[in-house]
């Protein structure tokens, strides 16, 4: 049974191979582009296709600057007619059209086993959207601002509406306004809220934020492009509402519709210059300003704190501090000023704290005078000035008479001190030591660094050796026979050659020392006691028999001149010399213990 | 004759030497002028001189900043970015350069997202970022050397810190030999780019007439993937490809 099972999956596992194989090798790289509609308008939006064959490859995408585009994902499919297979792999996108004019989208390219493969090029017309009653509409955005004839740095409100009657199951802003030429402040989260319009239930939200314009005459503000899906019932075929009302039961289905406003026009106004006071820095809104000092009494030398506030709405920001003028008998230092944004009546506005040091230079009663800004008011379209009280500071004389100079002034711990602020923005200089002169090398040369990577593995592999030998040879006297064995030769052999001229038979003796140390000294047995019978049991196998038959020839010879009556020549001593060397650097080559 | 011979090449090899001196100025005399001509504002003159400095072969770090610096107060903001790139191979952790590097990138148009991967391993991997590939290769050797040594020494001496230290050491020169490996296979085969015409037409393929895909402006810097017929395949670091003409892009180091 197992056996059976385990073939079916065998062959299950071949069909799958030659199928897959198959179907690769059948299907024919191709690509297609396709539209759903060719004319569309800027509130539309158009449903594009690309569809690849034969690969898997995702194709390039094309210019579609004119477009913003939405992925909806990926499909695959599988055919087979009459016998023959083939892939296919659609990519779908959703373009929202972001300019009008008639656009060509592609060709898409498909870049594939080296080869490039392009699609049909798609034209579409994008046409302006109809001016209709979007407030009849079941989704719609508007946007607006409260005045669109403001003056210079006036405070206007923006406002952003996405009403809708039906659900929606997902939203955002794909396109924010820009405000050019305007100074923007949030004006806090989003609100959402039902509301009634043409007697209809809308469910609203609502996006505000603060608008100062910078510059006078004419800015518009561009459109916003908002992208939902709005979910929609699906037709029943047999008619009817359906009785499950649910998306969950798959009865309704989201269509990404883009809703777009309309641009605005906003006409700034130059501020009056009738009436306008030397003092005045560009404030607008409606302030008030109050100050305070922190104690009527002190004595010279000592700091109060003088705490002006300014509050009210408008460009509150731009005002970074308030002059006091020269203050006579007062060494003055400003702090930071801190501003506390609030949203007075709808608008941005806050409170902004000013404190300042004043040290009493001279004892006495001396007066701080009243402070006051000038500002504009464009509901009264006039300039006013908002001011505090002046105070009255009795100054009694310092303790130890001493005088209170600038320098003393100057020593005050922090009520002086300010934030380092970053004045100007510049590169650090050249360097012009000699030594931007010296040509340096950006990568090593490989052959050193091959060699210095090389070099201590060397060492320690050549110390490793000495001292693997060093071990050795201390533990091993056979062994430093045998390796000493061609030195003794030599020198045995000197004596040898010495005695060539030699009467008596010191030169058979040497020659017989000589050879019979050597071979005795390799095999680490005693040399002396050899003879030439003992050759064949110790060398044979190892030696051949030419070479021992030329050994036995020369222990003869030897043998012969020290114990019997054979006596060579000069010339001939020198022939059995240059035998035996010829025999023992064979026998040093090839014999080993 | 052999003596007259000898003063005749001499007298040769003078007159050649004061010839060449005469007809351009030396190396130093060019720098200081580059220099003065810096100071004095003259920045087309200074990072002309910068630059016959860079022909004659003096590849040097700072050199390449003050080249940098000249072309970016010329208003030459591509060039300055290629030039700052080229030094920041040779001093990498020079503050002035990073400095003046991030002003010149601040002054660029194109906001290129990349992803957070590439400064990880430059947080973790900090010595690959702040080592040149010279000094990469000078501390690998060390550490090799001092792992050998500390082999040869366990013949001789028995410890336990030996044996750690030989692990350590063991580690170490794995790490560094693999952080110069890679610092320069990328250094020698990856090339990078920085746009250096005012706008260029990232297209689909190599031929004037191929769909635009998207444009990049002076500055931008991308990755160089193949070169063919006078266009290059460039990659942005957020994934974005496609071919430009090799004309409008300055190489931060050929391959090679």
């Amino acid at each position: 049974m197992l056996g059976i099972t385990r073939w079916m999956f065998i062959f299950s596992c071949f069909l799958m191979t030659c199928f897959a194989v198959s179907v690769c090798s059948a299907s024919e790289l191709n690509i297609t582009a396709a539209v759903d509609k060719n004319q569309a308008s800027l509130d539309d939006y158009i449903v594009l296709k690309v569809t690849v064959e034969g690969t898997r490859e995702e194709p390039m995408m094309p210019d579609l600057s004119a477009f913003k585009f939405q992925s909806r994902g990926t499909s695959s499919q599988m055919t087979i007619i009459n016998g023959r297979m083939s892939s296919k792999l659609e990519y779908n996108y959703i373009l929202y059209p972001q300019k009008t004019g008639a656009f060509t989208i592609g060709p898409f390219i498909l870049d594939a086993n080296g080869k490039q493969i392009k699609s049909n090029p798609l034209t579409v017309t994008i046409s302006k959207s109809e001016p209709q009653d979007k407030q009849t509409d079941e989704v719609f955005v508007t946007a607006s601002v409260d005045n669109a004839n403001p003056y210079l740095n006036e405070q206007i409100i923006y406002t952003l509406l996405f009403c809708r009657r039906v659900k929606i199951a997902s939203a955002s802003l794909t396109e924010q306004p820009s405000f050019d030429g305007f100074l923007v402040e949030s004006l806090g989260k989003e609100k959402e809220y039902q509301k009634v319009i043409n007697g209809q239930q809308y469910l609203v939200t609502e996006i505000r934020q603060a608008l100062f314009p910078l510059k006078t005459g004419l800015i518009e503000i561009s459109p916003s492009t908002l992208q939902a899906a709005v979910v929609s019932q699906k037709r029943s075929r047999r008619g009817g509402e359906p009785f499950f009302d649910d998306s969950f039961f798959g009865f309704t289905e989201s269509v990404p519709k883009a809703f777009r406003t309309e641009p605005i026009s906003v006409m700034v106004k130059t501020l009056p210059v009738e009436g306008k006071p030397a003092d005045f820095k560009n404030l607008v809104g409606d302030f008030s300003l109050t100050s305070q000092l922190g104690k009527n009494r002190a004595v010279a030398g000592e700091s109060i704190t003088l705490t002006v506030t300014v509050s009210g709405t408008g460009n509150l920001k731009n005002i970074q501090n308030i002059d006091m003028g020269q203050l006579q008998n007062f060494k003055v230092y400003d702090d930071k000023p801190v501003f506390e944004p609030a949203l007075i009546n709808g608008k941005i506005g806050g409170k902004l704290v000013i404190k300042k040091a004043l040290v009493p230079l001279v004892p006495g009663s001396i007066t701080v005078p009243a402070i006051s800004i000038s500002y504009f008011d464009p509901a009264a379209q006039s300039y006013k000035a908002a001011a505090g009280p002046a105070s009255v500071v009795s100054v009694s004389p310092a303790a130890d008479k001493e005088k209170i100079d600038l320098v003393q002034a100057a020593g005050q711990p922090s009520a002086g001190k300010q934030e380092v602020q970053l004045l100007g923005k510049d590169i650090l200089p050249i360097h012009t030591t000699h030594t931007a002169m010296t040509a340096q090398s950006m990568n090593p040369s490989f052959g050193i660094v091959f060699l210095l990577v090389l070099l201590p593995a060397a060492c320690f592999f050549l110390i490793l050796f000495a001292k693997k030998t060093h071990d050795r040879s201390s533990g091993d006297p056979d062994f430093m026979r045998m390796k000493n064995a061609y030195k003794n030769y030599v020198k045995n052999f000197s004596e040898a050659k010495k005695a060539l001229q030699s009467p008596d038979d010191r030169f058979y003796q040497a020659g017989s020392k000589a050879l019979k140390d050597f071979i005795g000294d390799r095999l680490s047995i005693a040399g002396q006691a050899l003879t030439a019978q003992d050759l064949d049991g110790l060398m044979a196998g190892s030696v051949s028999a030419e070479t021992i038959d030329e050994l036995k020839s020369l222990f003869e010879l030897f043998d012969s001149g020290q114990f019997g009556f054979i006596k060579c020549s000069v010339d001939e001593r020198k022939a059995v010399l240059s035998r035996m060397q010829k025999q023992v650097l064979h026998l040093n080559r090839i014999l080993r213990k | 004759m052999k003596t007259v011979n000898f003063f005749i090449l001499v007298f040769i090899c003078l007159c050649a030497y004061t010839h060449a001196d005469e007809g351009q100025p030396d190396i130093s005399t060019l720098f200081l002028q580059a220099n003065q001509s810096y100071k004095s504002g003259d920045y087309k003159a200074a990072a002309d001189g910068y630059e016959k400095l860079v022909a004659a072969g003096i590849t040097n770090g700072e050199l390449l900043y003050n080249l940098g610096n000249a072309y970016l107060k010329k208003g030459d903001n591509g060039r300055a970015i290629l030039n700052y790139r080229k030094a920041e191979l040779f001093m990498p952790r020079d503050a002035d350069l990073e400095a003046n590097l991030q002003f010149a990138l601040g002054q660029t148009t194109d906001r290129i997202e990349c992803g957070e991967g590439d400064s990880l391993v430059k947080t973790v991997c900090f010595w690959y970022a702040k080592l040149s590939c010279l000094e990469l290769c000078y501390v690998f050797l060390a550490v090799n050397a001092v792992f050998w040594l500390l082999l040869i020494v366990k013949f001789f001496m028995y410890g336990e810190m030996l044996g750690i230290s030989v692990y350590i050491s063991f580690f170490l020169s794995l790490l560094f030999g693999g952080s110069f490996s890679v610092k320069l296979y990328n250094t020698v085969y990856t090339r990078s780019g920085v746009v250096l015409a005012g706008e260029v037409m990232v297209r689909s393929g190599t031929s004037p007439s191929d769909t635009v895909l998207f444009k990049l402006h002076e500055g931008a810097e991308l990755a160089v993937a193949v070169e063919e017929n006078d266009w290059l395949k460039i990659t942005l670091c957020d994934g974005k490809k496609g071919w430009v003409q090799k004309s409008s892009i300055g190489i931060v180091h050929e391959r090679g």
